[in-house]
């Protein structure tokens, strides 16, 4: 397919645009994605600020559209360009698959934010042992500083036990 | 009883409480790849967890009828886009009318609970329980990292969407609600009227919600919501106590005549309704209008809602029969309140 705006060289960045329910499609170059951005920043603006959800992906979609275009989610079949369309994920699946991709995305949503919240149960138990094992991990530190080797051992096997768990 | 029957917690200010949890199920795609026959095992394994559990009732949305579709929305009780859906999705409610779940809607499990006056931990509770009892039988999508996996990654993490129905007639008649509305993003919160993203609010109702549902804890989410919505609460009393300073008789004016209206109109379409249901919530929290209660009032707003008279009536109405309905409706439940 040819650029739809120098008609000459071949389309490499796919943009959809929905501005109060009106769809537009852009198919552009590299050079002409490139001179766009620079003419018009709104072309790939922040999404949250026109509350768009269609170009939720804007901004690092159409880079990494080029070069991962075919990479496919592992169980659902979607390709990143097709997220990038739709603003929204195939499958819980794709949030692995794209996991580098989806980072720059998550971190303007979020901010740069790790889930500290509620998990599912079996999760819970293993983030608990891992708390606890930074706890005993800051008392072996302490420990070996102090001398204490005794009470070093007995922490080193309570941290190698929660471990094994 | 339904949100709106009951009194609860600062209803002079709060109208509602609404926690949402968004869960999915490993293993299958959300829309458009998930397929009928993914939807339909999907609601069956949601089914038979509940089934299991005391005090939930299972309905197959696809046999509801449009109308009471359209209902449920206007009690706010499913999304909107919910009630489009037209491949399968079922709906799971408890005994108390509070918790709603919606099975394939955008998420493959929203699990809403819904309570009258400002309640974000009951609410919160009731839909945790209901959370608890998928996360026993299910294998729910989770990443330590990311949290709860959604279909749209505004919801990931926690998934939580707290909303808080906030009735300030006050905020809009100075303005003030202005200066408010472009703080909020500042805090992580967003504000949309009752009806939509417009500015205007229908009879003075705000939506208040978290953004950011990644990188705090529920309990940090919900005092984030508790402590903005209680200094709007605080700005609407004093500015409410400075208007009935200044302008007491034009506002004892304005109340008995709306009140009035609702008791002898003949014909009331919607629009007219939200304003005068705006001016008589006034009244009661200003101690004018003594024989009402906020959960009367609410629940004739609803009442009086085109789906719901319609429901009612259990046959289509055109819009001026559905006016003159409402009209009878308001004036009998006016009549009773004495």
């Amino acid at each position: 397919m040819k650029c739809t705006r120098c008609h000459a060289k071949e389309a490499t960045v796919f943009y959809r645009e929905i501005i109060n329910g009106k769809e537009t499609k852009y198919a552009l170059c590299n050079d002409c994605a490139n001179e766009v951005e620079k003419e018009n920043n709104s072309f790939f603006a922040d999404p949250l600020g026109g509350n768009l959800l269609g170009s939720l992906f804007a901004g690092v979609a159409p880079k990494i559209q080029q070069k991962k275009a075919e990479k496919k989610c592992s169980l659902c079949g979607a390709t990143f360009r097709q997220l990038a369309e739709n603003g929204k994920v195939g499958c819980p699946a794709c949030y692995t698959s794209f996991r580098e991709e989806l980072a720059p995305t998550l971190k303007r949503l979020h901010g740069a934010a790790v889930h500290r919240g509620r998990a599912p149960e079996k999760f819970q138990a293993k983030r608990t042992a891992m708390e606890k094992i930074a706890e005993l991990e800051s008392a072996l530190k302490k420990a070996i500083e102090a001398e204490e080797y005794e009470k070093a051992a007995q922490l080193r096997d309570q941290i190698r036990d929660l471990r094994a768990q | 009883m339904y949100w709106y029957e009951t009194e609860g917690t600062d209803r002079d200010v709060f109208v509602s409480t609404r926690v949402r949890l968004a869960r999915n199920l490993v293993d299958y795609p959300f829309e458009p790849r998930l397929d009928q026959t993914g939807a339909k095992e999907i609601i069956e394994k949601v089914r038979a967890v509940f089934a299991a559990e005391q005090g939930y009732t299972f309905t197959d949305f696809s046999k509801v009828t449009e109308n009471e579709k359209l209902s449920l929305v206007e009690k706010h009780l499913v999304s909107p886009e919910f009630a489009r859906k037209n491949t399968p999705c079922a709906m799971i409610e408890n005994d108390e009318k509070q918790v709603y779940i919606m099975v394939c809607e955008e998420d493959h499990l929203r699990i809403q609970c819904i309570r009258g006056g400002f309640d974000p931990k009951g609410a919160m509770e009731a839909a945790l329980k209901a959370d608890a009892a998928i996360d026993a039988k299910l294998h729910v999508a989770f990443d330590e990292e990311l949290g709860y996996l959604t279909h749209c990654p505004t919801n990931l993490g926690t998934g939580l969407r707290i909303s808080v129905m906030m009735f300030l007639p006050a905020l809009t008649a100075t303005g003030r609600i202005k200066s408010i509305q472009g703080q909020l993003s500042k805090i992580g919160l967003t504000v949309r009227g009752t009806t939509g993203e417009g500015s205007a609010a229908k009879g003075c109702l705000y939506q208040f919600s978290n953004c950011v549902t990644q990188g705090a804890t529920e309990e940090e989410i919900l005092n984030n919501l508790r402590q903005a919505t209680g200094t709007i609460a605080q700005a609407e009393r004093e500015t409410r106590q400075q208007l009935l300073e200044n302008n007491e008789d034009l506002l004892r004016d304005r109340v008995m005549r709306a009140l009035g209206t609702m008791r002898s109109a003949y014909m009331m379409d919607t629009e007219e309704l939200y304003r005068l249901y705006a001016d008589v919530r006034m009244g009661i929290a200003m101690e004018i209008c003594k024989n009402i209660t906020y959960s009367q009032l609410d629940t004739l707003l609803i009442q009086c809602m085109p789906a719901t008279l319609t429901a009612k009536s259990k046959e289509p109405l055109s819009a001026p029969q559905r006016d003159k309905l409402r009209a009878e409706q308001l004036r009998t439940s006016t009549q009773q309140f004495g």
